[in-house]
């Protein structure tokens, strides 16, 4: 999946209110996340949403959720969203990665399995002064998703390559075993 | 890889500071105090030496930490300046600032 060390990341999940953004670094860990709302044309105004934060930021590799994994459930917008979000990193020279849910929460919990709720709590442990008190609210059948969800999840996606290659930032819950390959993150 | 010019905004938010709070503290005023720090953060603007000084007081961070973009293009601008310098001294001798102008042009030292 990876051929080459990243050593800035940003990543971006998709949700259908907008987008959620963090920045990692290998060595300072996390540097900027955060949510962005978007209204209107979506695709076209997130795409140059995601190439405005690329020209600040820099990064060498983009992580994005994978959307064709079996059994995914994406819109029509956010496959299309996502083919242009990998030509885009084609077009500024740039790594993508993708990265599954199961692998996403291997990574961070340990085991393939668990929910939203579960991976904010474990992202929040590893940076307890900068997340400790934005964890989203859970979710009830009726409400819709918090918007801070999207910044908790960037911030699982990158970091679940940043640790694969570093084993940074922040500290493993207990029960999971650092490996410098994602699908072979494992509960111990 | 370079820096990110500054890392005020992870900074800030390790405190649990909000961008008018910061503002307020360095004494801004005006209805956007609070987008004069977003500025700062978002690298359109960058601060002056009394505003740096402020958020390093803040943050209780360096400034050549909060800043590392920006101190290493200073570090790089010195660098080409120092081998000018060498350069324009040809043979004249004086051993501090020899000493000095040859540091600089092995490496910079850390802080």
């Amino acid at each position: 999946m990876m051929t080459s060390q990243h050593n800035r990341i940003l990543a971006t999940p998709y949700s259908a209110h907008g987008l959620g953004y963090a920045v990692l670094e290998k060595t300072r860990g996390l540097i900027v996340f955060g949510n962005r709302r978007i209204r209107g044309n979506k695709n076209a105004v997130a795409l140059a949403q995601v190439e405005s934060w690329i020209k600040r930021y820099q990064p060498d590799v983009i992580v994005l959720p994978k959307v064709n994994t079996p059994g995914a459930r994406h819109s029509v917008r956010i496959r299309r969203l996502h083919r242009s979000m990998l030509a885009l990193a084609k077009r500024k020279g740039m790594n993508a990665v993708e990265v599954a849910p199961s692998t996403l929460k291997t990574c961070i919990l340990g085991r393939p399995v668990g929910t939203k709720q579960q991976l904010f709590e474990a992202i929040a442990q590893r940076f307890p002064a900068e997340l400790g008190s934005r964890i989203p609210r859970p979710r009830k059948l009726w409400t819709s998703e918090d918007s801070r969800a999207g910044a908790f999840e960037a911030i699982a996606l990158g970091l679940s390559v940043l640790e694969s290659q570093y084993g940074l930032p922040g500290e493993l819950p207990q029960g999971v075993t650092r490996d410098r390959h994602l699908t072979r993150a494992v509960a111990r | 890889m370079s820096s990110l010019p500054n890392y005020l905004l992870i900074a800030r938010k390790r405190l649990a500071l909000t961008q008018e709070e910061v503002a307020f503290l360095l004494g801004f005023s005006g209805e956007s105090k609070g987008g004069r720090v977003s500025r700062y953060e978002n690298f359109t603007h960058e601060p002056d030496l009394q505003i740096a000084l402020g958020f390093e007081r803040i943050y209780a961070t360096p400034a050549h930490e909060l800043f590392a973009g920006i101190r290493e293009e200073m570090d790089q601008r010195i660098l080409a300046r120092a081998k000018v310098l060498r350069h324009r001294l040809g043979n004249e001798s004086n051993p501090g600032r020899d000493e000095l102008v040859n540091d600089l042009i092995a490496g910079i030292p850390e802080l």
